[in-house]
């Protein structure tokens, strides 16, 4: 029974987190901030290291750092002094140095705080499972009330405000929800490699269309199957799952770009003329 | 209709006054030109009349509105804004006739959704300006023209009261300005929306507007009105 329980638990991770991460990922991608996956998920590992320190619950430190990490993202984006990748640049070595410094600090063996940055689907618990599944249902709700909100920021954030969309309130919530979904993958997937998860999938839908429903349908689908396949393959292989759930959204990425109808349309990026 | 009122108005972004004291008052339905040389200020002065951008020091007031982070986006959604051109990556998935549609976005306010009429507008508008053939073709692979076009329809689709034109025709072929000139001046007559144009075109400003503001270094150098136009 208990075998039984474990093996569920990993599908249903491997499942939800290629689902939640995807979904996120479109956004962040077709905004231009996939580097967002992996500061947030540094902050995430800083956060856990903290609780492990403290005796508090690691996960809700993750989730506390992410909180902050999108609370200073989103006013120093918006403010324009700082462009983007370099904010994104700044919070991914701060929240590094933050690991680094935290580690050493763990008393004991270090592996409670390892499995963090490498994460191990095998022993996602029943708690987890519900954190990630919550977030699921939220990042789903989401998209679904806010897609409308959502295609014109992906246009264009100051023409949205421009035109009345409260732009500020839906790019704050999708960052939080990009932490959420982030802190929430971490301790199945691993913070290094969430970052997989964040971008493959919804790169690959990139490739292959230019509705953005149907590049969250096709990226939801890529992330679920990457999780799939890298557990199959960790099964098969008895590694640890996150290197081949990475790997395998690697795969589906490269065979998007390879059938991608806009790499025949434009084989050679359009000269942009404004 | 709205007025529109600056009051010395003067903003400094980085180490540099972009505007300086600016004081006019625009009557409602009026149409009036922003000239100047480049860097003049022209589409800051039209920035903060939709509060993309606040001033400091003096008042933007908009028929009795005074203009600041809380009133703004009840202008927003009155106001039209037709940007200068940018840059839109060729693969990004929003499709045209999504765009000129996302005019009405802000007025239908979150957790409502565009209906049939909608739709039936936007067709409408996209064959008023001629550009239905690019209804279902990604933004980011129209022509320059053709994006200007689908530019205008979407601050149209707004039902704007107040309209920032921002070189709306740089990149737009004789014959096609001509049109929507005429089509421009007819919904001002009609709704009677108050214009700012920003243009170095002569020849536009004097066919769409009836007053002319000159900037330089952020100042306004004269006013001046256009006799026997609309």
């Amino acid at each position: 029974m208990e075998f039984y329980n474990f093996m569920v638990y990993a599908w249903l991770a491997a499942i939800l987190t290629g689902f939640v991460c995807s979904v996120i990922g479109v956004i962040v991608v077709t905004m231009g901030i996939s580097f967002i996956g992996v500061s947030m998920s540094h902050a995430a590992f800083a956060g856990a290291l903290l609780g492990i320190i403290l005796h508090v619950n690691p996960v809700v430190c993750s989730f506390i750092f992410c909180f902050i990490i999108a609370g200073i993202l989103g006013p120093l984006s918006d403010r324009g002094e700082i462009k983007a990748d370099t904010s994104l640049g700044i919070v991914f070595s701060s929240s590094l140095g933050l690991s680094f410094l935290l580690l050493p600090m763990i008393p004991g063996s270090k592996s409670e705080g390892l499995k963090f940055l490498w994460g191990n689907i095998l022993t996602v618990s029943r708690n987890d499972l519900l954190i990630i599944g919550i977030v699921s249902i939220l990042v789903f709700v989401f998209v679904l009330v806010f897609f409308k909100e959502i295609q014109v920021l992906i246009f264009n954030r100051i023409l949205a405000l421009a035109s009345g969309i409260p732009a500020k309130l839906i790019y704050y919530l999708a960052l939080f929800l990009s932490g959420a979904a982030i802190t929430a993958s971490i301790k199945a997937v691993g913070g290094l490699l969430v970052f997989a998860l964040i971008v493959n999938p919804a790169a690959a839908a990139y490739q292959l269309t230019y509705d953005l429903k149907r590049m969250f349908l096709l990226s939801s689908l890529f992330g679920v199957l990457s999780g799939c396949a890298g557990l199959l393959t960790a099964f098969w292989l008895n590694i640890p799952a996150g290197a081949p759930i990475a790997l395998s959204s690697v795969i589906i990425f490269i065979l998007s770009t390879i059938f991608s109808p806009k790499r025949k349309t434009y084989a050679k990026p359009q000269t942009q003329v404004f | 209709m709205k007025s529109v009122i600056f009051e010395n108005v003067s903003l400094i972004r980085g180490n540099r006054l972009v505007l300086n004291n600016i004081f006019f008052s625009v009557k409602p339905g009026e149409s009036v030109a922003i000239y100047g040389p480049n860097g003049a200020g022209k589409t800051t002065l039209l920035t903060l009349i939709n509060g993309l951008l606040f001033c400091k020091k003096g008042r933007v007031i908009i028929s009795d509105i005074v203009l600041s982070p809380e009133t703004a986006r009840e202008i927003r959604i009155i106001t039209g804004y037709v940007p200068q051109n940018f840059d839109v990556d060729y693969r990004t998935p929003i499709l045209a006739g999504t765009v000129v549609l996302s005019g009405c976005y802000g007025k239908l306010g979150l957790f409502h959704y565009p209906d049939d009429l909608m739709l039936k507008k936007t067709c409408q508008l996209m064959e008023k300006l001629e550009i239905s053939s690019v209804f279902n073709r990604p933004f980011g692979q129209i022509s320059g023209g053709e994006r200007q076009k689908v530019m205008i329809a979407k601050a149209m689709m707004q039902d704007p009261e107040i309209l920032l034109l921002d070189e709306p025709f740089s990149s737009i072929s004789k014959t096609s300005k001509e049109k929507i000139i005429e089509i421009i001046k007819t919904w001002h007559k009609e709704k009677g929306i108050t214009i700012f144009l920003v243009s170095h075109e002569k020849d536009v400003i004097e066919k769409l507007c009836s007053r002319i503001l000159y900037l330089e270094e952020g100042r306004i150098i004269s006013q001046e009105a256009i006799h026997g136009i609309l």
